[in-house]
């Protein structure tokens, strides 16, 4: 198969994902924005009136960090066990197992860009009004975009051989949450820790969407080399691994 | 002309604390180009793995396999099917899977819809189908996969009565044209129909290639005296 015709089954399978996901609960897509909401809410709770963490616009401070984590979250922990339900098809027809982690990625990423709009809605309401330096979302959103994916790729193409590593993902992730800065703001942390905790990609993503956001800043470019380049090589990585072990998944027994 | 051959080859599976497991320990073969080849054999003898690895789904592990061309597919039903999408979702997408151009799928819905007599239902959700229904569409999806090497597992007939007999009846009339195929059965009376040539596999070993009626015969031996001996024992 070509790339182009990949293309073509991401792309469709994605739009089909979507489709079959709105019909299988009674409020369909409303879950989508549901979701995120309610989280909010506990974190809201927790956090300002129960940890009393005061900053400046707590509620769209939080809110910014909790839509971008989710997309990260739910990205990973769908996409990188994925392989196992396609071992029946893998056994039938010539086809690179990679597409399957993207087209969950793709997925959540259209989820999630629904949800960033309404949070761009959110805080216009709320006094952020957007300006030109909102563009460097795109740039911003296409490097997060890349590093999901390259992390996926790295997860999904070994978990099928060691189904033990997506439980250590989810306990991982659930660490990850607690030092990601997405409940508190990065200064509140002292050195040394506020420097490890910064080689998180994520934590990076995340400080730099609440600049731009919050404070129409333009995102440091550093960060965004950092991030852009750790994606590169996750893909890299991810892909190698791919292609090293394409014709072993369609020998594993199903689960 | 040959368009595969296999030599001496192998494949084995690893499980998890179990050691391999050896599937195919020496498979010799080869196929030619127009013919119908059976591949017969008894349950686990390995005659789905060594299709597998006709596809290229599997990789042999041991010989050798000299390819003459990489456009063979294993006839598949149903495949890749999401049940909340409905038939034309499930048809482009399947289609897709299997390498063909979603422009050419959809180009072909409205002949898929007569073909399967499927209707209005066409854009409901396959989850609300029959099981018949869902399997004349697979069925008639199946038909539009058009590569230079079908490969066929067992089974020749799906849906309810009526549609047994159409879709067992098109797939005798595509075996019987110049398409080259590789059947795997192991029904006597469907090889002894439709194959030019049979080859016969036991436990994972290629015992014996040629003509149909020669090769069968020799299967027909095996299996009354390995019955008469059971009988015996």
């Amino acid at each position: 198969m070509t790339f182009k015709q990949y293309l073509a089954i991401i792309l469709f399978k994605t739009k089909a994902e979507l489709k079959a996901e709105r019909q299988r609960t009674y409020l369909g897509f409303i879950w989508w924005i549901l979701e995120p909401l309610m989280f909010l809410t506990i974190f809201y709770v927790v956090f300002f009136h129960i940890r009393q963490i005061k900053t400046e616009n707590f509620v769209q401070f939080l809110l910014v960090g909790l839509i971008m984590w989710q997309w990260f979250q739910s990205s990973v922990l769908q996409s990188s066990s994925v392989i196992i339900y396609q071992i029946n098809l893998l056994r039938q027809v010539k086809i690179s197992a990679w597409v399957f982690p993207i087209i969950k990625v793709t997925a959540n990423t259209v989820k999630f860009l629904i949800v960033f709009t309404l949070l761009i809605i959110f805080l216009w309401v709320t006094g952020f009004t957007p300006n030109l330096n909102y563009l460097y979302m795109l740039e911003i959103i296409l490097i997060v975009f890349l590093l999901i994916n390259g992390i996926v790729l790295c997860l999904a193409s070994i978990v099928p051989f060691v189904p033990d590593i997506s439980v250590i993902i989810q306990n991982l992730m659930l660490g990850l949450f607690f030092v990601t800065g997405i409940f508190f703001p990065i200064d509140m942390v002292p050195e040394p820790i506020r420097s490890y905790l910064s080689i998180n990609p994520m934590m990076r993503v995340i400080e730099n969407t609440r600049e731009v956001l919050l404070h129409s800043q333009p995102p440091d470019q550093g960060d965004m080399l950092y991030v852009f380049s750790i994606a590169m090589l996750f893909i890299f990585v991810g892909l190698s691994l791919f292609k090293k072990f394409q014709n072993q998944y369609a020998k594993l027994s199903e689960s | 002309m040959e368009l595969i051959k296999f030599e001496n080859v192998g494949l084995s599976f690893k499980r998890k604390g179990k050691g391999q497991i050896t599937a195919i320990k020496d498979a010799s073969f080869n196929l030619l180009e127009g013919e119908t080849l059976g591949i017969i054999g008894r349950n686990g003898a390995g005659k789905s793995t060594l299709l597998r690895i006709l596809a290229g789904t599997y990789l042999a592990d041991k010989g050798s396999i000299v390819r003459n061309t990489e456009n063979c597919a294993l006839l598949t039903l149903q495949l890749g099917f999401v049940p909340y999408l409905n038939g034309i979702d499930n048809a482009i997408l399947s289609g897709m899977l299997q390498g063909l151009d979603k422009k050419y799928i959809e180009s072909k819905i409205p002949e898929i819809i007569e073909y399967t007599e499927l209707g209005k239902m066409i854009h409901e959700p396959i989850s609300t189908w029959s099981t018949g229904m869902v399997a004349r569409l697979g069925f008639a999806l199946a038909l539009e996969i058009k590569p230079k090497i079908l490969l066929i597992d067992e089974s020749l007939s799906v849906g309810d009565m009526a549609f047994k007999k159409k879709s067992e009846a098109a797939i005798k009339q595509r075996i019987k044209s110049n398409q080259t195929v590789v059947l795997v059965s192991h029904s006597i009376s469907t090889i002894e129909e439709l194959c030019d040539r049979v080859v016969w596999i036991e436990q994972g070993v290629t015992k014996a290639q040629g003509k149909t009626d020669v090769v069968l015969e020799m299967y027909n031996n095996h299996v009354k005296n390995s019955m008469s001996k059971k009988l015996w024992a």
